[in-house]
C-alpha cells in the first residue's frame, strides 16, 4: 500500500516509529563508534608497550648476536593467544629471529616498516625499533589478530538490536496511544462526512474535540452543514412551492432531462392522459400528428432551442384535444441545456371559436360579395335607367318645345292671345320638366359616382362658383365676404358642385336685398374637421322646416317666388355625406340664412 | 345625278331630325343635309355602298351623329369612321340627348371632334345646331376629298 493511501492512524504511528527508531539507531551508532575508536587506542597502546618491553630484552640478543636467546625472548609472547606472528630484524633488516620459530620467510614482511603500527583489515601490526644506549640495533614486528575487537563488535550489535527493539515496541505502544489523540477527531470529521455524503442528512453534526486547528476544521465543517441545511430547506421548500403551483395551474405541465426522457408530470397531465408518471409525453400525442412533432422536438433537443406548437394530446377519454405546448430550455452557466420545462395549454376552444370566426368570416365575405354583386347590378340597372331617362324622356319634351316653337312661326299671327299664352305655358312647362330631368340626373349621378380624391383649394372653388354667377346677378348690388379657406381632400368637380349650388341660392334668395351681402367662411371643428359656412342676408326660413331643406323636391317656397326644383341642397347633402362629412342650416325668416357643412380631417380621409 | 351633300345627319327620331333641319335652314344649309336613320345605313352612306352606292362621290365636310341609334349605335359608328383611313379625316360632331359623362368621356376618346348636347329649350336648340352645323360645314376648312359644296352662300 502506498504512504499516501494509508490510514491515517497507521501513518502517524508510523511516523511516530521512525523518528523514535531512527534516532535511537543514530545514537547507538555513535556510542559503537567511540567504543570501537577506544578500544582499538587501547589495543594499540596494549601491544606497543609490550613491544617495547620486548624490544629492551632483546637488545643483548641483537648485541651478542644470539638467535636462541632472541627467540627465547620472542616466545614470552605465548601468553597472549591472539599474537599471530613476531620477527626481529637485525641491523641491516634481515630477519634474525621469528615466532613462532620456523614461520617460512615468504609469510614475513622482506623489511621492516617504518617504526609505529598500522590495522590491516584483519590484523595489528607494529613496528618498535630496538635501540641500546641511543645505538640502534634492529626493529621488532608484532602482528596480533583483530578477534578481541570483532567480538566485541558483536556484543555492541546484539546489544543496540535488542534496545532498538525494546525501543521500537516501547515507541508503538507510545504512539499508539498518541495518535489517537490527532486521528480520532479527523476520523469523526470523515466519518461525519461520509454519512452526510451517503444519507444526504444535512442535520448531522461533527464533534470538536478541541481548539486547535481541527477543532476549528470541525466547527468551518459544522457551519457548512448547517449553510447547506438552511439551503437544503429553502430548496425543499421552494420544490414545494413550484409542484404546489404546477399541480394547480390548469396546464398540463413537465420537466425532462437533457435528453428529452420525462422525469416529472404535473398531476394534470396525469389526470387529462391518464398516464403513469414513468411515461414519455410523446406517448400522449395523437398517433396521427406524431410525425409532424417528432422531428421538430427532436430538432429541439439537438439545437438546445425553445419549442412551440400547437399539437394534439389524447386524454384518458381516447379524445385528442389541441393543446398550445411551449418547451423551454433550462440551461446552466455553460449554456448546456440541462433540463427541458414543457407545459400544454387546451387551446381547443379556442382553435373551436376561431375555425368557427374563421367560417363566419367566409361567409360574411360571401354576403359582402353577393350584396356588393347585388349592389353593382342595382347600379348597372341605375344607370341603364338614367341613361333612358336621359336620352328617352328629355328627346318628347324637346320635342314639345321645338314643334310649339314652329308652330308659333307658322301660327302665332293667327291665334288669339289666350292660344299664344298657352303656347307659353306649354314652352315653360316642357323646358322646367327639361331641368328637373337634369338635376335628377345629376343627383342620381352624385349617388352612383365614387369620388376621386385630390387635394381642392375651396378657396378657388369658391371663386370659380363666384364667377359662374355673374350672369345670374347681372346689375344686382352683391357684397361678397370671402374669408380664408382651407384646401382639403375631395373630389374637385363634385366639391365645385356644392359651392356652386350653396352660392346660387345665396344669391336668389337675397335677391330682395339691397345690397345682398353674403359670406362664405371656415372654422376647425371637433376632431380637426372643417366646417364650411355660406351666409347670405336673404329671406332666410323658419327652423321648423329646417329639416326638409335637405329632401329632395322639397321646397319652401313657390315656384313664383323663387323658381327652383328642390335638387339642389339634397345634392349637397349626398356629396358632403358621400365626402365622410355633415350638413345642416340655420335661419329665420327674412333674418338670412346660414348653410354650414363638415369635411374630415385629411388624417382621417373619407371612405 | 344628286349632288353631294355637305352635312350627313344620322338621327333614328323623325321629329329630331325635322328639328335638326328646321335650325339649319337658318343657316340655309337645309339642303346640304343627307340623313340615314341608322349606324349601319350612316357607315353604307360614307361607303357609298348598298342603297347609297349610287351617291356622289367624296365625303361629307362633317357628320352630325346621334348615340343612340338602332342596329350600330353612334359611338360604334364613330370608332368605324376613325379607324378607317379614308374617313376618318372626317370631323364628327356627337349630336346627342345624353348628358351621361361615360358617353362624353367615350366619345372624345374615340376621336370625336365636339360633342355637343341638345337642349330641352328650342331656341338653345336650334342655336346649338346652328352653330355646330355652320361651324363645321361652312366656316371649317374641309379637310381634302370633302365635298366642294355647290349652292353655298
Amino acid at each position: 500500500m502506498k504512504f499516501e493511501d494509508m490510514p491515517i492512524r497507521r501513518k502517524l504511528t508510523l511516523a511516530l516509529m521512525l523518528t523514535g527508531g531512527v534516532t535511537l539507531l543514530a545514537a547507538c551508532a555513535a556510542f559503537v563508534a567511540v567504543e570501537i575508536a577506544l578500544f582499538r587506542r587501547s589495543m594499540v597502546g596494549s601491544l606497543s608497550m609490550r613491544a617495547q618491553i620486548l624490544a629492551a630484552n632483546s637488545t643483548g640478543a641483537l648485541a651478542f648476536e644470539d638467535q636462541d636467546d632472541a627467540r627465547e625472548v620472542l616466545s614470552a609472547l605465548r601468553a597472549d593467544p591472539h599474537v599471530v606472528v613476531a620477527v626481529l630484524y637485525d641491523r641491516n633488516n634481515a630477519v634474525f629471529a621469528t615466532y613462532p620459530a620456523g614461520v617460512p620467510p615468504g609469510a614475513l614482511p622482506a623489511v621492516p616498516e617504518r617504526a609505529g603500527h598500522r590495522f590491516t583489515r584483519s590484523h595489528l601490526l607494529v613496528y618498535q625499533p630496538v635501540a641500546l644506549d641511543e645505538r640502534w640495533l634492529g626493529t621488532l614486528f608484532v602482528q596480533t589478530d583483530l578477534t578481541d575487537l570483532w567480538d566485541r563488535l558483536q556484543l555492541y550489535a546484539l546489544i543496540t538490536l535488542v534496545v532498538l527493539l525494546g525501543a521500537l515496541a516501547l515507541a508503538f505502544v507510545l504512539a499508539s496511544r498518541l495518535q489517537h489523540k490527532i486521528s480520532q477527531p479527523i476520523l469523526a470529521l470523515a466519518g461525519c462526512a461520509q454519512a452526510v455524503s451517503d444519507r444526504k442528512d444535512y442535520s448531522l453534526r461533527a464533534a470538536a474535540p478541541g481548539r486547535d486547528e481541527l477543532g476549528r476544521l470541525t466547527d468551518a465543517f459544522n457551519s457548512m452543514l448547517a449553510h447547506i441545511q438552511d439551503r437544503d430547506a429553502a430548496l425543499r421548500a421552494s420544490e414545494e412551492r413550484f409542484r404546489t403551483m404546477a399541480d394547480t395551474i390548469p396546464q398540463l405541465a413537465w420537466i425532462a432531462q437533457a435528453s428529452g426522457q420525462v422525469s416529472w408530470f404535473n398531476r394534470r397531465w396525469l389526470e387529462y392522459t391518464g398516464g403513469r408518471p414513468g411515461m414519455d409525453w410523446q406517448q400522449a400525442l395523437d398517433p396521427e400528428t406524431v410525425l409532424e412533432v417528432l422531428p421538430r422536438w427532436i430538432t429541439a433537443i439537438a439545437s438546445g432551442g425553445p419549442f412551440e406548437m400547437d399539437l394534439r394530446l389524447r386524454g384518458v377519454d381516447g379524445r385528442s384535444r389541441t393543446f398550445l405546448t411551449r418547451v423551454q430550455p433550462l440551461k446552466n452557466e455553460n449554456g448546456e441545456v440541462v433540463s427541458w420545462f414543457g407545459t400544454n395549454t387546451d387551446v381547443e376552444e379556442i382553435k373551436q371559436a376561431e375555425e368557427r370566426v374563421r367560417l363566419l368570416n367566409l361567409e360574411l365575405e360571401q354576403r359582402v360579395r353577393d350584396r356588393t354583386a347585388q349592389l353593382e347590378a342595382a347600379n348597372r340597372e341605375l344607370e341603364a335607367f338614367s341613361y333612358s331617362v336621359s336620352h328617352d324622356l328629355r328627346a318628347p319634351l324637346r320635342h314639345i318645345g321645338g314643334f310649339v316653337n314652329l308652330l308659333r312661326k307658322s301660327a302665332e299671327a293667327s291665334l288669339p292671345p289666350e292660344g299664344r299664352r298657352h303656347l307659353d305655358i306649354i314652352t315653360d312647362s316642357a323646358a322646367q320638366m327639361g331641368r328637373l330631368i337634369d338635376d335628377l340626373l345629376v343627383f342620381s349621378r352624385m349617388g352612383r359616382t365614387e369620388p376621386t380624391l385630390e387635394a381642392v383649394d375651396l378657396q378657388q372653388l369658391t371663386q370659380e362658383a363666384m364667377a359662374g354667377l355673374a350672369h345670374e346677378i347681372g346689375a344686382r348690388n352683391v357684397i361678397w365676404n370671402v374669408g380664408s379657406l382651407p384646401v382639403v381632400r375631395g373630389d374637385r368637380a363634385m366639391l365645385k358642385q356644392v359651392f356652386a349650388n350653396l352660392l346660387a341660392n345665396a344669391v336668389k334668395y337675397s335677391r330682395t336685398r339691397d345690397p345682398a351681402v353674403i359670406e362664405v367662411g371656415s372654422t376647425r371643428g371637433e376632431h380637426d374637421e372643417w366646417i364650411v359656412h355660406v351666409r347670405d342676408n336673404g329671406v332666410g326660413f323658419d327652423m321648423e322646416y329646417a329639416d326638409k331643406l335637405f329632401g329632395v323636391f322639397q321646397r319652401l317656397h313657390t315656384d313664383e317666388e323663387f323658381e327652383g326644383t328642390g335638387i339642389g341642397l339634397a345634392n349637397v347633402r349626398r356629396i358632403v355625406s358621400r365626402h365622410g362629412g355633415r350638413t345642416w342650416a340655420e335661419g329665420a325668416v327674412d333674418r338670412g340664412a346660414t348653410f354650414y357643412f363638415s369635411l374630415p380631417n385629411p388624417k382621417e380621409p373619407p371612405v | 345625278m344628286n349632288p353631294l351633300k355637305r352635312i350627313l345627319l344620322v338621327d333614328d327620331n323623325r321629329k329630331d331630325v325635322e328639328l335638326t333641319l328646321s335650325a339649319l335652314e337658318g343657316h340655309n344649309l337645309a339642303n346640304e343635309v343627307a340623313v340615314v336613320r341608322d349606324g349601319a345605313a350612316a357607315l353604307d352612306y360614307l361607303h357609298r355602298r348598298g342603297t347609297f352606292a349610287g351617291r356622289p362621290g367624296g365625303n361629307p365636310a362633317v357628320v352630325l351623329l346621334d348615340i343612340k341609334l338602332p342596329k350600330l349605335n353612334g359611338l360604334q359608328v364613330l370608332e368605324r369612321i376613325k379607324l378607317d383611313p379614308s374617313l376618318r379625316t372626317i370631323p364628327v360632331v356627337m349630336l346627342t340627348s345624353s348628358r351621361e359623362e361615360p358617353d362624353l368621356a367615350r366619345a372624345y376618346e374615340l376621336g370625336a371632334n365636339a360633342y355637343v348636347v341638345k337642349p330641352v329649350d328650342f331656341a338653345q336648340f336650334v342655336g346649338a345646331v346652328k352653330e355646330v352645323g355652320a361651324f363645321w360645314a361652312v366656316v371649317n376648312e374641309a379637310p381634302p376629298g370633302s365635298s366642294t359644296g355647290e349652292g353655298s352662300p
